[in-house]
């Protein structure tokens, strides 16, 4: 710092004195802000909060659960179908799963009369 | 014992006696940090004397007793700014309609005081946040630019930029004021 800043100085040092005539005497905290516990009292509530929310929230899951009239049987996974399963079923899959057959029209939107090709395999 | 310098064993009558020679310089400090917003600058204070006297900030011995309490200081307003603006945030939203015609009260504007010192708070809180910390440092408290990096937690070259870039800045602007005692 430079001997140049002396203005600057004394402006600063004004500003100091109003402060300091303004100064709240030297306090320390309240013994309610004092007290060792306080902060193990805090952590304490929220950890119970926290339990406390957790609980609410588990105890919500298992009451939205479907329940299962009694006696019926759990349906084992070998048996159970998704019920989205009718969306795996796109327009013109049975062209994979048949074998074509010569001289027969695939398109039968086009020509209702020819014989079905899934019908033609059986025969 | 010199003021603002911690022994290796110190106990708490002792602390609370630095605590309470360094009081004016601590209380001016903290009112800077809170852009001279007196009722927080009070509770900055107590924050940061509890902090002290609980041993919730610990003092490692790199510096002095006063550039670590005033680093409390800074580091307490920060924390409690923080957090006020969040709750400001979230009180606004909820009271959207009635915020309009709430004023706040420019607390630079209300403080008062002399031509020169109000001059010079208005001109300080226009410069950034270092500069003004860096000035106060070093021409309030009488720190010297060192002291000042620590308390602000910077490297010293940082500081000086700031201290050179926010004296030249502040001198620009008390010129504009025309303030007296400031040199061009």
């Amino acid at each position: 710092m430079s001997s140049n800043d002396n203005d600057l100085r004394s402006l600063f040092e004004e500003l100091r004195r109003e402060d300091e005539a303004r100064t709240p005497a030297f306090t320390l905290p309240g013994p309610s802000r004092m007290a060792p516990g306080s902060r193990l009292g805090r952590l304490a509530v929220l950890a119970a909060s926290l339990a406390a929310l957790a609980a609410c929230f588990f105890l919500v899951r298992l009451m939205r659960q479907p329940e299962r009239p009694p006696g019926t049987p759990a349906v084992s996974l070998t048996e159970w179908k998704a019920p989205t399963d009718f969306l795996l079923e796109t327009p013109g899959r049975e062209v994979l799963r048949t074998v074509p057959a010569i001289g027969v029209w695939q398109d039968r939107g086009q020509d209702p009369k020819r014989p079905h090709p899934e019908k033609q395999l059986q025969r | 014992m010199k003021r603002g310098v911690i022994p290796d064993s110190m106990n708490q009558s002792d602390l609370r006696d630095e605590l309470e020679g360094l009081h004016p310089a601590s209380f001016g400090w903290a009112l800077w940090c809170c852009h001279h917003r007196w009722e927080e600058a009070e509770e900055v204070l107590q924050t940061a004397y509890l902090k002290v006297l609980d041993g919730s900030a610990r003092f490692d011995g790199r510096s002095s007793l006063r550039t670590w309490i005033f680093a409390v200081i800074r580091r307490t307003a920060w924390e409690q700014h923080r957090r006020r603006r969040l709750s400001e945030r979230i009180l606004t939203g909820w009271l959207k309609h009635e915020s309009a015609t709430i004023r706040i009260q420019d607390p630079e504007e209300s403080f008062g005081g002399s031509e020169n010192a109000t001059a010079l708070r208005k001109a300080v809180a226009s410069l950034s946040t270092r500069q003004r910390e860096v000035l106060h440092l070093v021409f309030y408290q009488d720190l010297t630019v060192e002291e000042a990096s620590k308390v602000m937690n910077v490297s010293l070259g940082t500081a000086r930029t700031h201290f050179e870039r926010g004296k030249a800045q502040l001198r620009q602007i008390l010129a504009e004021q025309e303030v007296a005692h400031v040199k061009q």
